[in-house]
């Protein structure tokens, strides 16, 4: 059996924004698509003309079939958002099953062995007991069209991420676009200590765009992939905001920022006002600071405190805080450890670290070392993951290959395999 | 007349927490009034009618029949119009153990507290109650113990992990086809034992 799910274990990570998928073949790298479905309007003419209705339309080829803009909000769904989706949300779940049923058949083998992969998906660690039950229909519905898939599991994101980096351990932080998720783990993902933040690098988009206008570039923060590489190589994490945010006033030309996009006339320039690079990074790990008050008043959406299912999302908590929270509701003699390995994973802990600005500004590690020191936490090893991308779906692909066959799915562990057929 | 007073004093003694109960035909002497307490005691009450007080005697044999009733009921009243509470001997009432009862047009008022007779029925529903009360705490100290149980198998279950992982010695060799983080990937050992782990670490 271990041969056969050495060559037939399928990872599928439904991230907020990606979905990246395939079998133990791809080695080290997954395909990636976006998370999202595009519902067309099978009444447009044109669409008549040249196809035959889909009712919704996933994978590579979906922006050719993109049509007005203005109703994409309603057409173009990403039913993973925020990492919940609500059970009754029939859009969502239709994604869902055309994404699943995409990225299976995509790497459909040919071989005469073939009875099924053996499927590992991973949700976020906040997903309610009904998404499971969801995602395993949705795999038993596959499976009468085609047998694709054998046996299915799931496990929660941050739990994949531990097991793709190797360490039994420790707490995994994942931050993505829409929130962020704090889970530590020992052997099995500690479940009552999850925590989720309703913060992600969305947010720091949005920050981004402020200060944009605020510098007046306010025609240019429309285009939200232009504000996202805005963000990405201007934002910079401060050591200390107070002390960066001096240090550049001082000094705007050893901090200047500046970014041309290629191709393109498009130029930004902050100039005296390049001390704001350190707002973008501080108010990923802490939007607490004074500072940000005078964007929340001028009408920057504040993260708000979230109930989603039956999760509530924490909008205005620091990750040193968040990791103290989540840790001590751990067993005593298990919080050293936890402290001593935190994995950081996800888009949101990628920043740059220009080497003559160390000293100012420094990494996501480092800076999420200095917030636990502010709590009274000091030895304290932080680490992000080897590919932050890539690491949830590591993760399952090794969970699959590793747990025998004949685990059984288990709904009070929630873990196991849920065979589908023999 | 008596309809009406007996009416009064049960509601004197409703209002006091005691529940009404049918008058039992099996007794050879039946009171006029029978209540129990919310701790299970049974209450008579005895009204004697104007008739009844006029005989010669007529406190001494109501007393002396209220007394019966005390091998059936656990408190025994006897009510008497107030003209009489200036007539009678209190201490002979409260030798034989009954309470008294006194009523006039206006008030009602327990002049004197029952004894409380303890009866074979009355102690079995306290033992009963007793029982009751101990299967209850046993169910509750099960459930403690099943709770505790449960918890102390999650901790077991998510205890440090360093370095156990060194010690074990993997099951199998990883071929070389799979992928490169599968190398020196401590979860493979631990993965590949679910299911097969004592009942402390999947519990």
């Amino acid at each position: 059996m271990t041969e056969y799910k050495g060559r037939y274990t399928f990872g599928i990570d439904y991230g907020t924004s990606d979905y990246k998928y395939g079998p133990i073949a791809c080695k080290e790298n997954p395909r990636i698509i976006e998370n999202r479905g595009y519902f067309p309007d099978k009444e447009s003419v044109m669409f008549k003309a040249f196809e035959k209705p889909k009712d919704v339309i996933v994978g590579e080829e979906l922006p050719l079939y993109l049509q007005a803009s203005e109703d994409l909000s309603t057409r173009l769904i990403y039913p993973m958002r925020n990492g919940v989706i609500e059970k009754n949300d029939e859009r969502a779940w239709q994604v869902v099953y055309e994404i699943s049923r995409y990225g299976l058949n995509a790497f459909k083998p040919q071989e005469k062995d073939f009875e099924g992969f053996y499927v590992v998906a991973s949700l976020s660690s906040v997903s309610p007991k009904y998404m499971y039950e969801k995602l395993f229909e949705i795999y038993r519905q596959i499976n009468e069209q085609e047998r694709l898939v054998k046996a299915a599991t799931i496990i929660p994101q941050p739990f994949a991420v531990a097991i793709g980096h190797g360490i039994t351990t420790c707490v995994v932080i994942e931050s993505g676009h829409g929130n962020s998720q704090l889970c530590p783990i020992s052997r099995y993902p500690i479940g009552n200590a999850v925590l989720a933040i309703n913060r992600g690098g969305g947010d720091a988009n949005a920050l981004t765009a402020e200060i944009l206008k605020d510098l007046g570039y306010g025609d240019l923060v429309q285009q939200e992939a232009f504000v996202r590489r805005v963000k990405e190589s201007i934002g910079l994490i401060p050591i200390r905001l107070e002390e960066a945010m001096e240090a550049a006033k001082k000094n705007p030309e050893k901090f200047k920022a500046k970014l041309k996009v290629p191709g393109t006339r498009i130029a930004v320039d902050f100039q005296e006002n390049s001390w704001m690079r350190f707002l973008i990074g501080e108010y990923v790990f802490n939007p607490n600071h004074q500072m940000f008050q005078s964007y929340f008043t001028r009408g920057m959406r504040k993260p708000k405190d979230v109930k989603i299912g039956d999760t509530t999302f924490r909008g205005m908590l620091d990750f040193g805080e968040a990791i103290v929270q989540s840790v001590e509701r751990c067993p005593i003699e298990l919080q050293p450890h936890l402290y001593r390995e935190i994995v950081l994973s996800g888009g949101n802990f990628s920043w740059n670290l220009p080497e003559k600005l160390e000293g100012i500004a420094t990494d996501s590690t480092t800076k999420i070392k200095l917030l636990l020191k502010e709590k009274g936490i000091t030895n304290v090893k932080v680490t992000m993951t080897k590919s932050p991308q890539l690491s949830v779906w590591h993760g399952c692909i090794i969970y699959g290959y590793a747990v025998p066959d004949d685990y059984a799915w288990n709904w009070e562990r929630m873990e196991g395999w849920l065979k589908l057929h023999d | 007349m008596i309809s009406s007073t007996e009416e009064k004093l049960k509601s004197y003694l409703m209002s006091k927490g005691m529940q009404p109960l049918p008058i039992d035909d099996s007794l050879e002497t039946k009171p006029n009034l029978s209540f129990q307490e919310g701790n299970g005691y049974k209450v008579f009450v005895k009204v004697p009618s104007r008739e009844e007080l006029q005989e010669r005697n007529a406190i001494l044999n109501l007393i002396l029949n209220s007394t019966t009733f005390r091998k059936t009921a656990n408190k025994v009243y006897l009510a008497l119009p107030k003209i009489y509470a200036s007539i009678i001997d209190g201490a002979i009432i409260q030798g034989q153990g009954l309470g008294l009862i006194i009523y006039d047009e206006k008030i009602i008022d327990e002049v004197i507290a029952p004894k409380i007779f303890e009866h074979k029925d009355s102690s079995n529903y306290q033992e009963n109650l007793a029982i009751e009360q101990l299967v209850s705490r046993i169910s509750q100290l099960e459930q403690t113990v099943q709770t505790l149980k449960f918890e102390i198998s999650q901790l077991k279950s998510i205890r440090p992990t360093f370095g156990e992982a060194a010690k074990t010695e993997k099951i199998e060799k990883i071929p070389d086809s799979l992928p490169s983080f599968f190398r020196d990937n401590a979860w493979l050992d631990i993965l590949s034992k679910r299911g097969r782990e004592p009942e402390r670490y999947v519990s």
